[in-house]
C-alpha cells in the first residue's frame, strides 16, 4: 500500500470524542459489557 | 382486527408513502436518485441502516424462535460491531473519496470489468429472489392469522412500496426508512409492556424471569464450539463477523444507505451507531418471545399455532387424534402451572430443596408437552406433505391477535409492514441503482443526460418491484426452495466479500486471478452446502478465505499483478 494522499474529510474528527479511535473503542467495549451482562443475565437465573 | 387497529394501519401507511413521496420530490440527477445528494445525517443513516436489515420476519419469527429455543439466537449479531468498526476504517473513505454510485463500481477501478460484471450480476440475482421473499413472508403469515387474502397483501405491500421508492429514489427511502424504525422501536415497547402486565398478578417481573431461566429460554450466551451448532459465541463472533462484513460492505442496500451519508463522519457514526444499538435490539426482540413464553404458563395455549393447518387436520381423519393430543397438552399445562407457582413460592420462602425438585419437576412435565407438540406437527406433516410443521412464525402473531388490546394490534401490525416495506424499499433502491450504473450505464449508454438516467432509474424500480411482486405471488408454490432461497445470501456473501477483501488489502493480486479465486471459492462453499453438516454460518468464513487463498496462488503462479487499466488506484485508505 503507497502512502496515501490523505483527503482533508477523511482527517474531520468525530462530532464528539477526540478521535475516531476513542469510538472505535467505546464499541468494542460496549459489545464487551453487553456479552458480559448477557452472561450474568443468564448465570444468575438459569 | 378491529376498526381502531384498521385506523392506526392506515394512518401509518398513507403517512409513510406521502411522506416518501414528498421528500424525494426533487431528484435532478444520479446524485440524487441513488445517493440521496449525499445529503443524509447519521442518524438518518443510522436508522436506514437499522431498517433495511430488520425485515419483518425478523419480528414475526424473531420472537416465536425464543419461544421454542430461547435468546441464544442474539450471538448471532456479535459480530456485527467489529464489522462496522472494520467498514468505517476501509469502506466508508474510499467509496467516498472514489465517488462510486456501487460497491461493485469500485470493483472495475481495482481489477477490471469482469470482476465488477461478476459481482453485480451476483448482487441482482441473489437480492432480486431475495426482495421477493421479503414481500412475501410476512405477507404469508398474516393471510393465514388474518384471514386476509394472500395475493392481494402481495400486492399491497409491493405496491406501496414502488410509489414512494420509484418517484422518491434514495432520499425517499432513507428518510421513510426513518420513521419506520421510529415505528418499529415504538411497537416493540408498546409490546414488551403489554406482555409484562399480562403476567398475573402473583407474578412479578423478577418471577417471570427467574421462570424463563428455569426452563432455559435464558441462553443468551454459549461458549462451547461445536460446528454444527448454529449459535454459539464462536459463530456469532467469527462467522457473524464475516457475515456482516459482507452484507454491509459488499451488498448495494446496505452500501447505499451509508454511502449517502453527508460526509465520511456522517457516515462513519451512522454505521457506528448500529454497532451498538443492533445487538440490545436484537436482546429485546427474543425477550418479547420469552415474555411470551411465560405468560402462556399461565394460560391457556395451542398446541399447534399455525390455525390454517390446524384447520386442515380438524377437517380430516385425524381429527380425533389431533383434540385429545390438545386435551392431554391442556392437562399437562394445567400440571406446570401448578408446579411454577410451587417454583416460585419455594423461591421466595428461600427454600432451595423444595425449589430444586419443584425445577426437576417442571423440566419433565415440559419434555412430555414438547413430545406433544412433536406428535401434533407430526399429524399435521401427514395431513400436508406440503407443510414441514413448524409453527415458530405464529406464535408471536397468534399471541398480538388474541391478548393485545385494540389499536396495540393495529401499531403491532403496522410494525410488521414498516419492516417489510423498509427492507424492500432499500433492496428496490439498490436493484435500481446496480441495473443502471453497473450493466446500463456500463455497456449500452455511458454518456445520457442526468433526466434520461433519472427516469431510466425510476423504470428499473418499477421493473424490478414488479418482478418481486411476481416472484412474492409465486412463492406460494416454491415449497422447499424458499428454503433454498433463504440460504441464497450465505452461499454467495463469502465470495462476494473475498472479492473485496482481495480489492481492499492484496494491491498485487490482478483481476483474472480474483475471477478464478471467485469461481473455485463458490464451488468450494457449493460442497460445503451439500456435502456437510456445517452451520450456514460458516460458509461465509469458507467461501471467503477460499476466494483470497485461491486468487493469491492464481497470482503467484499465473504471475499478472496490478489493477484496471482504466482507474488505477495508487492509494487505499490506512487507519485514521
Amino acid at each position: 500500500m503507497t502512502e496515501r494522499e490523505r483527503e482533508p474529510e477523511d482527517e474531520d474528527p468525530p462530532p464528539f470524542g477526540r478521535s475516531w479511535l476513542v469510538l472505535y473503542a467505546i464499541v468494542l467495549l460496549n459489545l464487551f459489557a453487553q456479552i458480559l451482562l448477557f452472561y450474568i443475565f443468564r448465570k444468575a437465573f438459569s | 382486527m378491529r376498526a381502531f387497529d384498521w385506523a392506526v394501519l392506515a394512518a401509518s401507511l398513507v403517512f409513510i408513502v406521502a411522506y416518501g413521496v414528498w421528500k424525494g420530490r426533487r431528484n435532478r440527477d444520479l446524485d440524487g436518485y441513488i445517493l440521496g445528494d449525499r445529503s443524509m445525517r447519521w442518524y438518518t443513516v443510522a436508522f436506514s441502516i437499522m431498517a433495511t436489515q430488520a425485515s419483518a420476519i425478523t419480528f414475526i419469527s424473531t420472537p416465536g424462535q425464543a419461544y421454542v429455543d430461547g435468546m441464544r439466537f442474539v450471538q448471532f449479531y456479535f459480530g456485527l460491531p467489529l464489522a462496522m468498526i472494520v467498514l468505517s476504517v476501509t469502506a466508508v473513505p474510499l467509496f467516498r473519496r472514489l465517488k462510486v454510485y456501487t460497491a461493485y463500481e469500485f470493483l472495475e477501478r481495482r481489477f477490471d470489468v469482469k470482476v465488477r460484471t461478476l459481482a453485480a450480476l451476483l448482487f441482482l440475482i441473489q437480492r432480486g429472489l431475495a426482495c421477493g421473499l421479503t414481500i412475501y413472508a410476512p405477507a404469508v403469515v398474516l393471510s393465514v392469522l388474518l384471514g386476509w387474502n394472500l395475493y392481494v397483501t402481495n400486492l399491497v405491500i409491493g405496491v406501496l412500496v414502488i410509489i414512494y421508492t420509484a418517484s422518491g429514489g434514495a432520499k425517499a427511502v432513507a428518510h421513510t426508512n426513518f420513521w419506520q424504525m421510529v415505528i418499529i422501536f415504538g411497537g416493540m415497547i408498546v409490546t414488551l409492556a403489554i406482555a409484562l402486565s399480562l403476567l398475573p398478578d402473583s407474578v412479578s417481573f423478577g418471577d417471570a424471569v427467574h421462570v424463563a431461566g428455569r426452563m432455559g429460554r435464558l441462553n443468551a450466551i454459549d461458549f462451547s464450539f461445536d460446528w454444527n451448532n448454529r449459535y454459539t459465541f464462536w459463530s456469532g463472533i467469527i462467522g457473524g463477523f464475516f457475515l456482516a462484513l459482507a452484507y454491509f460492505g459488499t451488498d448495494q442496500s446496505q452500501v447505499g444507505r451509508y454511502i449517502s451519508g453527508q460526509s465520511v463522519a456522517q457516515s462513519r457514526l451512522g454505521l457506528l451507531f448500529n454497532g451498538m444499538v443492533k445487538v440490545p435490539m436484537q436482546f429485546v426482540i427474543l425477550f418479547i418471545g420469552v415474555m411470551v413464553f411465560v405468560f402462556h404458563q399461565f394460560h391457556p395455549t395451542p398446541i399447534y399455532f399455525n390455525p390454517v393447518e390446524t384447520r386442515r387436520v380438524e377437517a380430516s381423519a385425524f381429527a380425533d387424534e389431533f383434540h385429545a393430543l390438545q386435551g392431554e397438552y391442556d392437562l399437562l399445562a394445567g400440571e406446570k402451572q401448578a408446579r411454577i407457582q410451587a417454583l416460585l413460592e419455594a423461591r421466595r420462602a428461600g427454600d432451595d430443596a423444595s425449589e430444586a425438585a419443584a425445577a426437576a419437576s417442571i423440566d419433565e412435565i415440559h419434555a412430555s408437552a414438547l413430545q406433544m407438540r412433536e406428535q401434533a406437527k407430526e399429524i399435521v406433516r401427514t395431513v400436508n406433505p406440503r407443510s414441514d410443521g413448524n409453527d415458530v412464525n405464529y406464535i408471536f402473531l397468534t399471541f398480538v391477535l388474541r391478548y393485545l388490546p385494540v389499536g396495540v394490534v393495529g401499531l403491532v401490525i403496522a410494525m410488521i409492514f414498516a419492516a417489510s416495506m423498509s427492507s424492500t424499499a432499500s433492496e428496490l433502491n439498490a436493484l435500481a441503482s446496480t441495473t443502471i450504473v453497473d450493466i446500463y450505464q456500463r455497456f449500452w449508454k455511458r454518456e445520457r443526460s442526468d433526466r434520461h438516467l433519472v427516469a431510466i432509474s425510476k423504470a428499473a424500480t418499477v421493473v424490478w418491484g414488479g418482478l418481486a411482486i411476481l416472484f412474492a405471488e409465486y412463492a406460494n408454490k416454491l415449497g422447499s426452495l424458499v428454503e433454498a432461497v433463504n440460504i441464497l445470501g450465505s452461499l454467495f456473501y463469502g465470495t462476494i466479500l473475498g472479492i473485496f477483501l482481495l480489492a481492499f488489502y492484496f494491491k498485487r493480486v490482478g483481476g483474472t486471478a480474483v475471477f478464478v479465486g471467485a469461481l473455485v471459492g463458490e464451488v468450494v462453499v457449493v460442497v460445503c452446502f451439500t456435502a456437510s453438516g456445517i452451520s450456514f454460518l460458516w460458509y461465509n468464513v469458507v467461501g471467503c478465505l477460499a476466494t483470497i487463498a485461491v486468487a493469491l496462488l492464481v497470482s503467484l503462479f499465473g504471475g499478472q499483478q496490478g489493477g484496471a487499466t482504466a482507474y488505477k488506484i495508487t492509494s487505499l485508505p490506512s487507519t485514521p
